[in-house]
Formats: structure tokens, sequence, C-alpha cells
């Protein structure tokens, strides 16, 4: 009658190591930046993290599709919009603007266009803003220095 | 067709060094309907960027959007490219201006399939879920314009697409209001921006093309051992320039799509092909055949075999054959279980 307790070991065994995993710098890390809407992101970070979150999709999509039916992927769908929302979210905030700019997607042509260049290729605000520490640790030029003063 | 005009510009250029290949015999054609003999090759993945618009026009007739296997054609593409360039990087000139225009038109349509899978599996997906009345407005006339594009492109660069007029065509062919709103309006919004995109994308491109360069001869020179009777009346945009003392006839052709409907008439009446565009060398004719059919059935050398992905049944063969064989071929697989699809005239 040894299976309960061998049960109850492996069980407290699992939570110890997704606890410890979940803890783990690199996962958190991660994880806040695909989850958390606070905070700046660069250009570098919003493009991996952009183009990781759409790999991750599509190989759980094809993992989902294969074992478990089409209907299933339906399920991937908020995770992976919530994680570009939020990663693109930040980037805004890293130009000093509000994720309520991403609404420019919904104009047609001229909107996706505008928020892709925006937040792919346009840099953050240096130095400190509303948002957070400049996430590239540089400081502001000596206009901004100036204009602040 | 995306860059036919921009790769003979190209062309032009004098990045070919078509004086290396050693010809048995220097061509008849005059030097101004000459084209190099790797054209044949490269011209492969750049019709495939017609042939795949062509599939996806005939799914979009009654299929989803979302389903329409956009990296399995990504992947086609770059297949189509490598066994081109396998084929010709030891034995043929490297046409750097043809290779440099193969690569941005594939890159760019990378991105485009790329970007139109993401959105189609993901919005595109979730919006047909709300559909309950099936194809919207907005739906057929995508299907419709998809169509359209694709009978636009066999014969004229795509850049020339009137996309902003069918963006505003868009709007004003279909209601604001009715059944499935949020399919409905959620289509307005992608084809406005596919369209709006695409008419921006164009005019620069255009722009570029047309900067400097003058545009090719929509013409191919073929020299054949003689005109059959009655083949010049069936073809009547058929143009005789000249009749050589052995009686072989120099005549011009329509170029691009309609190339093929010309040499299947003139192999049809019996012509045998001599030089296509001042070539003897292998000539590139592509055909859809039953997916169980085997090269073991010809003779031929098969360059390239492709599955057609939403039509499982069917495949595409590239078929190399020498310019005095192509009559031979083009008779032998004038039957109803072959399609002939394109023949590359370089």
């Amino acid at each position: 009658m040894s299976s309960p307790s061998l049960g109850s070991s492996l069980t407290r065994r699992l939570r110890d190591v997704t606890t410890r995993l979940a803890d783990h710098p690199f996962v958190t890390r991660r994880l806040r930046l695909l989850l958390s809407l606070k905070g700046r992101v660069p250009r570098a970070t919003f493009w991996y993290a952009t183009l990781g979150a759409w790999a991750a999709f599509v190989v759980l999509f094809l993992l989902f599709e294969t074992a478990f039916g089409r209907a299933s992927t339906l399920l991937l769908y908020p995770p992976l919009l919530w994680a570009v929302f939020a990663v693109s979210g930040k980037r805004y905030h890293d130009r000093d603007k509000s994720a309520r700019w991403l609404l420019l997607l919904l104009v047609p042509i001229i909107g996706p266009l505008w928020v892709a260049f925006e937040l792919g290729f346009r840099r953050g605000k240096r130095g400190e803003n509303r948002f957070g520490a400049d996430p590239t640790g540089s400081r502001p030029g000596p206009v901004a220095i100036g204009l602040a003063a | 067709m995306r860059a036919v005009w921009l790769a003979v510009s190209l062309a032009s250029l004098g990045v070919t060094t078509q004086g290396l290949i050693q010809e048995v015999e220097a061509p008849l054609t005059p030097i101004e309907h000459r084209r190099g003999p790797e054209q044949t090759f490269l011209t492969v993945p750049e019709w495939f960027l017609v042939h795949s618009p062509a599939e996806l026009a005939a799914y979009l007739q009654d299929q989803r959007p979302s389903m329409f296997p956009y990296f399995g054609h990504i992947r086609q593409f770059w297949e189509s490219y490598a066994a081109v360039y396998r084929v010709t990087k030891d034995d043929y000139p490297l046409n750097v201006g043809y290779h440099v225009m193969v690569m941005v038109i594939g890159v760019s349509t990378t991105v485009e399939y790329a970007v139109k899978a993401a959105y189609e599996t993901v919005i595109g997906r979730v919006t047909e879920l709300t559909r309950t009345h099936g194809m919207t407005e907005e739906d057929r006339f995508a299907a419709r314009v998809a169509q359209d594009y694709v009978d636009f492109i066999n014969v004229t660069p795509w850049y020339e697409y009137d996309f902003a007029g069918t963006a505003l065509a868009l709007w004003k062919e279909t209601s604001l209001w009715g059944p499935d709103m949020i399919r409905k309006w959620e289509r307005k919004y992608i084809l406005t921006t596919e369209y709006g995109v695409k008419a921006i994308y164009g005019w620069i491109i255009e722009r570029l093309t047309t900067m400097g360069y003058e545009p090719p001869i929509p013409l191919t020179a073929v020299l054949v051992d003689r005109l059959p009777p009655g083949a010049a009346d069936e073809l009547p945009d058929l143009t005789v320039l000249r009749v050589l003392p052995d009686s072989s006839v120099l005549v011009t052709v329509p170029r691009y799509d309609a190339f093929k409907h010309h040499a299947l008439g003139l192999a049809r009446h019996g012509a045998r092909f001599v030089e296509i565009a001042g070539n003897r060398s292998p000539v590139l004719v592509s055909y859809l055949v039953p997916a169980g059919w085997s090269e073991d059935e010809s003779r031929h050398t098969i360059m390239l075999r492709q599955p057609i992905l939403t039509r499982p049944a069917t495949q595409r063969i590239v078929i190399s054959v020498p310019v005095d064989g192509l009559q031979a071929v083009l008779v032998e697989f004038d039957e109803p279980r072959f399609d002939l699809e394109h023949v590359y005239d370089f």
C-alpha cells in the first residue's frame, strides 16, 4: 500500500520543481516580458520576444493540431495575443506613449504600417520616462537634461 | 510576371555573359530577340509567383482563406529556386541581375505570405468561426479579385494592377450592413489594408523598374523548321519575320503566358523548333499531371517535381528538353490527363 505515499511524494516533488523553475530568474524575466503590461522594452527585445512568441505558437499549433485536432489550437490564441499585446504595449512605453496607441492598428493601411515602423524601428526615449528607466541604460541627451532642469 | 520586366532590364545591364555559351551554330535569331540560355531556368521561381496566386485564387472560390498553405508555398518557391541554382551553377553563365531579382521577389513574397499566414490563422480564423451565412459579400469580392489579379499578371507586371481602384471598389460594391457583421467588417479592414499596401509598394517598384530601363519586347522570336499550312491562320498573333533559304521560318509570337498556346499550336501542326529567343539549349516546360504519374513513363528529364498543395491528386513537373525536342514533348503530353502549365520561353 505504498502508492498513496509514492503519489503524494511525486506530486510534492513535481510542485517543488515547478516552483523552483517559476522562481528561476531566467523564467521570471521572460514571463514578466510576455505577461506584464508594466515597464519598457527596447527594439531588440521587442523583436526577439515577438518572433519568439510566434515561433512558440507555430510549434505548439502543429503539436496540438496533430495530437488533439485543429479545434484544440484555439486554446493557444489567448496567450499568443496577450503576449504580443504586452510586448507591444511596453515598446510603446519605451517610446513614452500609452499602449492605447495600439488602437492605431484599426486604421486600415496606414495604421499597421505606422505601428510596425514605430515599434520595430524607432528608438525609445533616452533616459527615464513615466513608464520606468531606460532599458538600454542610456542617459538623456544634453538638450533633454536642460529642458528637465 | 511579378518582376519579369525588372529582370529583363537588369539582364540588359550586361551582367549575363551569354557569349560564353558555346553554341554549335551561331544563332540565326536577330540579336534584339535573343535572351540568355539560363533565363529559361531562372524564370521558374519567378513564374511560381504566378502559379501560387492562381492556386490561391482557385482555393478562395469555395474554401476558407485561413486554411491555405501559405508556408508550404514559401517552401516550394525556395525549393524551385534551389533546383534552378543547382542545375545552372556549373553549366550556365551567372546572371547576377536575375538572381538578385529572384532573391528580392522571393524575400518579399516570403514576408507577404508569412504575414498573411499569421493574420489569417489567428484573426481571420476567429472571424470565420463567427460566420453563420457562409461567405460574406467581402469574401466573394476577395475571391473575384484574386482571380482577376491572376488573369492580369499572366500577361502584365503585377505592379501595374489597379490595387487602389480595387480598394475603392470594395467599399462601393459591398454593403455596410448585413449578415455576419464581424466577419464583414474584418474583411473590409484587411482587404483595404492589403490592397492599399500593395498599391503603395507597387507604385514604388514601378518607379524603380522604369527608372532608366526600356520595357522589354513582349514577343519571343522562334525559328521553326517550316511553317505548316494553317498554322498562321490559327495563330493570328504570329508574325513571320523572315523565311530562310532552307525553308525554315523565323517568326515572333507573344511572350509570357500566351507563348504556350502558340508553341502548342505550332507543335500540333508539326512544326519543329530550331531556336527560341536565339537558344538551341534546353528549354523548360511544366505540366500539371496526376500525383501518381512517374517519370518512368517518360524518357524526359524532370528538373522539378512539386505536389499541388491544395489539390492532392495533382503534381507539377518541370521537364528540361533541348529546343529541338520541344515539339515532341508538347505532342507527347497533349492529352487530357496532362495540363500544360507553362513554357519557360527564356
